[in-house]
C-alpha cells in the first residue's frame, strides 16, 4: 500500500446515549477509491463527517497525510465534500459557485476564472458559468457541487450519498462520470452510500458498516463472494443460504444422511452454506431429496416468486429444511410460482458463515 | 362543475364581503379621514371639511419647530433601527439555525418587550434613563430599540430557518472560516427577513407616541410627541397635514416591504 490519506483510529462518536461508532480503525491509502456502505443508521455518515471535521469525535484520531487533525477546523482540512441534497448557493451563479474555495484562497481573479473554466469542462457543463443554481436540473447542480469540490485541488474528495435524489438511469451515467474522473485526477475519494451496486461498481475497496462498526472491508469482489458475516452475505446482495451444523467430517445438513465434506477448517457449529445467484444451476428436474452430485449438491426447491428481471428470472424459492433464499434462472426458462425445481449448488464455491452474529471469520472456502 | 356549486360559491363570497367590508372600513376610514381634513379651508379641525387649499402643508414647511421634529424622527428611527439589526439578527440567525435547550426561553425573553404594555416600558425607562443621563437622541434611539431588536430577531429567525444548514457546512469545507460563511452565506439568504425586521423596527419607532412623550424633552420632540402637543393646545388642520405625511410615510415602507415579500416569493 502506497502513502496513506487518511487514518483513522479508534474513533468512538455517541450522541446523547446513544454510541454512533464505537471504535472504528481504517486506512485509506492515496488515491484510493474507498465506499462506506450501510445501512441508514450504521454511522457511515457519521463518520464522514468527522473526517471532514463537522463533527469532532468523542475519542480516536482522525490523520490526513501524516498530519494529526485534532482541533484543526474544516476550513484548514483542504477536504473537497459533495453532499447528497443540493448544496450549491441558491445567491451565487455557477461560475460564482465554483470560484467560492478559490476566492477563499485568494487565488487571483484571472486564476479564478480560468480555474473555472477548467472543471467546469470536466463535468461536461461548459458555458454554464452564468447560470442560476435554479435553473439547473439536479444531475446538472450534483455536477456543479462536483466541480467545486474538486477545483481547489483538495487532497481527499468526500461523497455523501451524491446520487442519492438523482432517478435511476440518471444515477448510472453519474457513477460512470465519477469513476473517470476519479481515474482522470487520481485524487483520494470516500464515498458514503446505502446502495451496493454503487459501492461494488465504483470502488476499489469497500468498508461495510453495521451498528457503528466495520463489518468487513475488502475489494469489490472480496465482500461480495467472500462475505465474512451473514450481515456482509446479505447487505451485499441475493444469496441462497443452506442451514447446517458443521463438525470435524464436514458440514450436516438436515435431509441428508452423511455430512457434506467441506469446511473442516472453517467454523463450527450453526453455520449458513451461502451461494450467490450466478453460483447456482437451475434444472427442472427436482431431485426427490437433497443428494450429492459429482461434487455438487442438488436440492430441491420450491418457487415462491418469480420475477422479471431483465437479464434473468429472479426466484425467491424455499428449501424443504425451511431455508429461503434467491437464485436466477436465464429469462427463457418458463418458470412460475408454485413449480418445484431442482438447484445444483457447486461446493468448491460455497461460503460457510458462523450464524452466530458477533464471530467474525473470513469467508472459508473448502 | 354544477350550477349549484357556482351558486354557493357566490353565496359564500357574498357572505365573505359582509363581514369584510366593515372590518375594512374600521380599520382604514380612520387614517383616511385625515387626509381631507388636511386639505380643508376650516382653522379647526372639523368634519366634514370645506373647500380645499394647500395652507396647512405650507405653514407646516415652513414651520422650524415641524422641521426639527421631523429630523429627529428620521434621527431616531435610523439609530434604533442600526442598534436594532446589531442586536437581533445575530440573535436571529442563532435562534433560527441552531437548536440548544433553552432556545425557545430566549426566544421568550427577547420577545418580552413587545407584550410589556408600553406605557409601563415608558414609566420604567423615563427613571432608568435619568439616572443614566440618556436622554433625547440616544435615549429615544435605546429605547426604540427595544422594540426593534425583537422584530428583527423574529422576521430574520424566519427566514434563517429556510437556510439548509448543508450550506453553511459545504461553505467551511470549501475555506471558509465562522465568520466568512456568516457573511457570505447566512446573511445573504437571511437578506428578506432581515429587510422586513429594519422596516418594521424603523416604522415602529417612527409612529412610537408612548415611550417617545416621556424620554423626549421640550427642545427634542419627535412628530408624534409634536403633534400629541400641538393637538392638546391648539387643534389647526397643521396637525392634520402633519398626520398625512407620516401616514404616507409609513404607506410608503409597508408598501415597499410587501412589494420585496412578493419579488422574493416568485
Amino acid at each position: 500500500m502506497n502513502t496513506k490519506a487518511i487514518s483513522l483510529a479508534k474513533i468512538v462518536k455517541t450522541y446523547g446515549s446513544q454510541k454512533v461508532l464505537h471504535g472504528v480503525d481504517l486506512d485509506v491509502a492515496a488515491g484510493e477509491f474507498v465506499s462506506m456502505l450501510g445501512p441508514s443508521g450504521s454511522g457511515k455518515t457519521t463518520l464522514l463527517k468527522i473526517i471532514a471535521g463537522f463533527e469532532d469525535p468523542d475519542s480516536g484520531d482522525v490523520s490526513i497525510g501524516d498530519r494529526s487533525m485534532a482541533g484543526v477546523p474544516p476550513e484548514h482540512r483542504n477536504i473537497g465534500v459533495v453532499f447528497q441534497n443540493y448544496s450549491l448557493f441558491p445567491h451565487m451563479d455557477v461560475a460564482t459557485n465554483i470560484g467560492f474555495p478559490l476566492r477563499m484562497r485568494k487565488v487571483s481573479r484571472n486564476e479564478q476564472q480560468k480555474q473555472v473554466e477548467r472543471v467546469l469542462s470536466l463535468v461536461a457543463l461548459d458555458g454554464y458559468g452564468k447560470r442560476m443554481p435554479n435553473q439547473l436540473s439536479g444531475g446538472q447542480q450534483q455536477r456543479v457541487a462536483i466541480a467545486r469540490a474538486i477545483v481547489f485541488e483538495p487532497d481527499i474528495l468526500l461523497m455523501d450519498e451524491p446520487l442519492g435524489a438523482l432517478d435511476r438511469r440518471l444515477r448510472g451515467d453519474m457513477q460512470l462520470e465519477i469513476k473517470a474522473l476519479h481515474e482522470r485526477l487520481g485524487i483520494t475519494i470516500v464515498y458514503v452510500t446505502h446502495d451496493q451496486d454503487e459501492a461494488l461498481s465504483m470502488s476499489d475497496r469497500v468498508v461495510v458498516f453495521n451498528r457503528g462498526g466495520i463489518e468487513q472491508v475488502g475489494t469489490p469482489s472480496d465482500v461480495y463472494r467472500h462475505p465474512s458475516t451473514l450481515f456482509v452475505a446479505d447487505f451485499l446482495g441475493d444469496s441462497l443460504a443452506l442451514t447446517g451444523k458443521a463438525g470435524v467430517d464436514g458440514v450436516q445438513i438436515p435431509g441428508l444422511a452423511t455430512p457434506v465434506p467441506i469446511g473442516s477448517s472453517g467454523p463450527h457449529g450453526d453455520v449458513k452454506l451461502l451461494w450467490r445467484p450466478d453460483q447456482v444451476e437451475v434444472v427442472s428436474d427436482a431431485p426427490d431429496a437433497a443428494a450429492l452430485d459429482g461434487g455438487r449438491l442438488a436440492v430441491r426447491a420450491n418457487v415462491l416468486t418469480a420475477a422479471y428481471a431483465g437479464t434473468a428470472l429472479r426466484l425467491r424459492v424455499e428449501i424443504p429444511g425451511g431455508d429461503i433464499g434467491i437464485v436466477a434462472a436465464p429469462d427463457r426458462a418458463s418458470i412460475s410460482a408454485g413449480e418445484t425445481i431442482g438447484l445444483m449448488l457447486p461446493l468448491d464455491q460455497v461460503t460457510i458463515l458462523p450464524v452466530s452474529q458477533n464471530t467474525r471469520l473470513s469467508g472459508g472456502k473448502s | 362543475m354544477s350550477s349549484s356549486n357556482i351558486r354557493e360559491r357566490r353565496l359564500s363570497a357574498a357572505t365573505r364581503a359582509v363581514f369584510l367590508v366593515p372590518v375594512v372600513i374600521l380599520l382604514l376610514a380612520p387614517s383616511f379621514v385625515i387626509l381631507p381634513m388636511s386639505f380643508s379651508e376650516s382653522r379647526v379641525l372639523s368634519w366634514p371639511p370645506r373647500g380645499f387649499t394647500f395652507d396647512w402643508y405650507a405653514t407646516l414647511f415652513a414651520s422650524g419647530q415641524w422641521g426639527a421634529s421631523a429630523q429627529h424622527s428620521v434621527e431616531v428611527a435610523l439609530v434604533s433601527t442600526a442598534i436594532a439589526l446589531l442586536l437581533g439578527v445575530p440573535a436571529g440567525v442563532t435562534l433560527g439555525l441552531k437548536n440548544w435547550r433553552f432556545r425557545d426561553m430566549t426566544l421568550a425573553l427577547i420577545v418580552i418587550p413587545l407584550v410589556i404594555p408600553t406605557i409601563v416600558l415608558a414609566i420604567g425607562m423615563y427613571k432608568i434613563y435619568g439616572w443614566l443621563g440618556l436622554h433625547d437622541m440616544l435615549g429615544l434611539a435605546a429605547a426604540h430599540a427595544m422594540i426593534g431588536v425583537p422584530l428583527v430577531v423574529i422576521t430574520t429567525m424566519s427566514s434563517a430557518r429556510q437556510i439548509n444548514p448543508v450550506l453553511l457546512l459545504a461553505a467551511r469545507s470549501l475555506g471558509a472560516s465562522r465568520a466568512k460563511t456568516f457573511f457570505l452565506v447566512t446573511l445573504p439568504l437571511a437578506r428578506g427577513g432581515i429587510i422586513s425586521g429594519a422596516i418594521f423596527a424603523f416604522v415602529s419607532s417612527w409612529d412610537e407616541v408612548v415611550i417617545a412623550n416621556f424620554l423626549s424633552s421640550p427642545t427634542y420632540r419627535t412628530v408624534p410627541v409634536q403633534m400629541w402637543a400641538q393637538i392638546t393646545e391648539r387643534v389647526d388642520p397643521t396637525v392634520a397635514a402633519m398626520a398625512s405625511v407620516l401616514f404616507a410615510v409609513s404607506m410608503a415602507m409597508m408598501v415597499a416591504l410587501t412589494a420585496l415579500r412578493w419579488r422574493q416569493s416568485q
